[in-house]
């Protein structure tokens, strides 16, 4: 990044097509929607291109660039929050029988048709918002608790009662498909 | 939650170490990848963001390029601004002195600059009092063409022996006044005629020096009594009926 801040455009090329992909399915798995995954997508990008000149090393470029994505995607929820019902708050903490409830909803209208994968991917859905960035930031990006923490502005407990509550909730939901 | 469900702390570093089969589970969907037109829009956009500089620096761009403009034209306002304030200001000072020494001491009387004129160029002040009535430049230069009566200037050396009233003993108002009496032929409007003569009068606190009284008419005599009557200085009128006798003998000046 530093290289392509001073001027170097093959640097870009070369980051982008690093992590293009993972950024994409985050985003994907994160708003259960390729339209907007699209549009954070670019707008995530298009401010990594215009503050080039801001960048300063702070952290590793997979945090520089997750910690945009990031916002971008608190804002689309603060946007939404009112016009769409099924999009609840990013730092709602959903009741947990509530979610179990639409867990299993969703097992007996999908069971016959779902592949495991596509049941995980359903679960992932009815996660809280914050949960589930935890868990596909260390899925797709592999970040651990303190990266995590650092692109959620958030402490490092935190991020690990998150991931807690995400897994207890994914795994719930999986024995139950099995 | 039941107890299956609890998820220690072991089994979240055991998650992180990614060998569970949640991970196991999720990697199978990692076939998808980014659209290749949205690869292209975004490369394309780094590409024209390093030819051109980037937006953030555009607005300080055209900050700088009207900085001077305004600059010049607040620079112009303030100024023409200040110099009409400074010059009413002017106006209005000129004014309220003027109006406060009117009655008040002879020496602060502000006279026109013509009349200020020392006696050895008394021609040319005639010569600018006589076109005084064809012009009717101002009310000041007519007022003190009027009677010959009023003498204004305390500052007449009183030493000064001369039979004759020597040039300097003249005050400039009286020496108009006199170039005025021979050669104005108009008579001053009343209201301004009062407002001079109770001028003069008022602005006199002491009998004027013998020398000066010497070469009064009784004319004059007469019109300085009155005057200081009207301005209010009885004692000092009554210190001049009592002097009239001196310059004319067995006459008595009454009073008006």
């Amino acid at each position: 990044m530093e290289i392509y801040r001073d001027g170097d455009l093959q640097a870009f090329d070369l980051l982008f097509n690093r992590f293009k992909d993972i950024l994409y399915r985050y985003l994907a798995r994160q708003t259960g929607n390729f339209a907007i995954a699209e549009e954070i997508f670019q707008e995530t990008w298009a401010a990594l291109i215009k503050h080039r000149k801001n960048y300063t090393v702070k952290a590793k470029f997979k945090t520089y660039l997750f910690h945009i994505a990031h916002n971008k995607l608190i804002d689309f929820y603060r946007s939404k929050q009112n016009a769409k019902s099924d999009i609840v708050s990013y730092d709602e903490q959903q009741d947990e029988m509530i979610v179990e409830e639409q867990a299993n909803k969703s097992i007996e209208h999908h069971a016959d048709v779902q592949s495991k994968y596509n049941h995980l991917l359903t679960l992932l859905e009815k996660l809280p918002a914050a949960q589930r960035d935890v868990f596909l930031m260390h899925e797709e990006a592999g970040m651990t608790l303190v990266e995590i923490a650092d692109v959620m502005s958030v402490s490092r407990d935190t991020v690990k009662s998150r991931l807690r509550y995400a897994l207890q909730r994914l795994r719930s939901g999986m024995r139950r498909f099995a | 939650m039941n107890d299956k469900n609890q998820i220690s702390d072991e089994d979240i570093e055991q998650y992180l170490d990614g060998d569970t089969e949640l991970s196991a589970t999720y990697a199978e969907g990692k076939d998808l990848k980014a659209p290749e037109h949205l690869a292209f829009a975004i490369k394309r956009m780094a590409r024209e963001a390093q030819n051109n500089p980037p937006n953030n620096e555009r607005p300080v761009a055209r900050k700088n390029v009207w900085l001077v403009p305004l600059s010049i034209a607040a620079t112009v306002i303030i100024t023409i601004t200040l110099v009409f304030v400074v010059d009413f200001q002017n106006i209005d000072e000129t004014n309220h002195i003027a109006q406060k020494d009117i009655g008040t001491t002879p020496q602060a009387l502000s006279l026109p600059e013509e009349v200020v004129t020392p006696p050895q160029q008394t021609a040319s002040v005639e010569d600018s009092i006589v076109l005084q009535p064809e012009t009717q430049k101002t009310e000041t230069i007519p007022a003190i063409k009027t009677k010959p009566t009023q003498q204004t200037d305390t500052r007449l050396p009183r030493e000064s022996t001369s039979k004759q009233p020597a040039p300097t003993l003249q005050s400039p108002a009286q020496s108009t006044l006199q170039v005025a009496e021979e050669t104005a032929d108009f008579e001053l409007p009343p209201h301004l005629r009062d407002m001079v003569q109770s001028t003069n009068a008022g602005a006199q606190n002491e009998v004027l020096p013998a020398e000066v009284l010497k070469t009064w008419t009784r004319q004059q005599w007469q019109t300085q009594v009155s005057s200081l009557y009207k301005a209010g200085k009885d004692k000092l009128a009554e210190q001049y009926i009592k002097l009239y006798p001196e310059y004319y003998p067995s006459e008595t000046l009454a009073k008006p």
